[in-house]
């Protein structure tokens, strides 16, 4: 399916286009494409700005401030909160996520009582900024995805099974050295971690080779 | 300035902060790490680059199971619902608000209780004869709305009695 070209911007106007309920009968189809382009752009992205910023590893608790992030995003055109003359809506929904974010966190640590807990130490106010702004929306997150997909298949199998336990389910260096696998790591551990940081420089050099496009800003 | 070889004794350390692994990443490791990124801008960029691609893969794994694929298609139907009016598919008369809300009578006694957004959608109909004939039902007693279930309609206990005398 072709993908729409339009800036984020003209998505914005086209879904509020003919606001007024009694007008918007014939545009509604309009509507809902913008819509629909918006979501597919944003809701994968700003589920992984959460993921990063957030203090909590629970994915569920990631998905609700996506879901709240959203919400609040589409409410805000609504009522007119969003003005192009102050900003990109790219800026301006990553500062709705993050505001949701700071604010669940809160709610989080007041409820669930486990600051002990918290993952690890929060990272420094003074390079929260910088951290913010590091490039992360891929122009085509179906593409994108793809290119994750093959990376992950250049890989030995040892590698792709340790990338699975220590990439992305984030098992700690004890749980992996239980699995099958690794089992020669049991007593190893310090090996064992050379080993998951050179994976990790490997993958995302691999991430980074020819995928320029994938970590520049979508907005023109 | 930093060196290479200062550098490179904060790359575990690193990998394991994004990783969330405290095993070998000490309070006094971690506030070392961050003293250095402050003043390493080729190890800051280094730790962003890791950090955005450990958060588009858990994404992917994440956004690859069928739950999550679920919660989106539900997120994408609520924020339509509120946010989109519905479209008119054909022109409203009272005969066809009528006809709609004894169809949607007969559906609720076979089906019971419908989430309002989905109404439309299970009753195939018009969404604004769908809920212009619950808003009738609901005016003459035969349907309630649960605001505490997620806007649940469902027929009132006497109406589901007499929708099943008649059946």
């Amino acid at each position: 399916m072709p993908s729409d070209t339009r800036s984020d911007e003209q998505l914005v106007t086209a879904f509020l286009a003919g606001s007024p309920a009694c007008q918007a009968v014939t545009s509604v189809a309009g509507r809902e494409t913008a819509l629909d382009t918006l979501l597919d752009r944003y809701q994968e992205p700003l589920w992984r700005y959460a993921y990063k910023i957030s203090h909590y590893r629970d994915k569920s608790f990631i998905d609700d401030i996506r879901q709240r992030s959203l919400i609040a995003i589409f409410q805000g055109l609504k009522t007119g909160r969003f003005d192009p003359a102050k900003g990109t809506f790219k800026d301006w929904a990553y500062g709705i996520c993050h505001t949701v974010c700071l604010d669940e966190n809160q709610k989080y640590e007041r409820h669930a009582q486990v600051l002990s807990e918290r993952y690890p130490l929060e990272f420094p106010d003074d390079i929260l900024d910088e951290r913010a702004k590091a490039p992360d929306v891929a122009v085509e997150e179906a593409e994108e995805s793809d290119r994750i997909s093959r990376v992950l298949l250049e890989l030995s199998e040892e590698d792709r099974a340790l990338c699975q336990l220590a990439l992305i389910e984030d098992k700690s260096y004890e749980e992996i050295a239980r699995s099958k696998p690794f089992e020669r790591y049991r007593n190893r551990l310090p090996a064992l971690r050379q080993k998951t940081c050179a994976l990790r420089k490997h993958l995302v050099s691999l991430l980074k080779t020819g995928c320029h496009r994938g970590t520049e800003n979508t907005e023109k | 300035m930093t060196n290479n070889k200062e550098c490179e004794q904060y790359e575990m350390d690193l990998t394991d902060y994004v990783r969330g692994d405290k095993t070998f990443l000490t309070r006094e490791k971690q506030e070392a790490l961050f003293a250095h990124l402050r003043k390493c801008p080729r190890c800051r960029a280094s730790f962003f680059d890791w950090e955005n691609a450990h958060a588009k893969l858990v994404s992917q794994a994440h956004h690859d199971k069928p739950e999550t694929r679920v919660k989106l298609a539900e997120l994408r139907a609520r924020l339509k619902w509120e946010f989109l009016p519905p479209t008119l598919r054909e022109p409203i008369t009272l005969a066809k608000i009528g006809e709609t809300a004894g169809h949607l009578r007969q559906f609720l006694a076979q089906h019971g209780p419908v989430n309002l957004p989905d109404l439309p959608d299970k009753i195939n109909r018009d969404p604004y004869l769908a809920i212009l004939s619950t808003g009738w039902l609901a005016k003459e007693n035969k349907v309630s709305i649960d605001p505490d279930k997620g806007q649940t309609v469902s027929l009132t206990k006497e109406e589901m009695k007499r929708a099943q005398a008649q059946a």
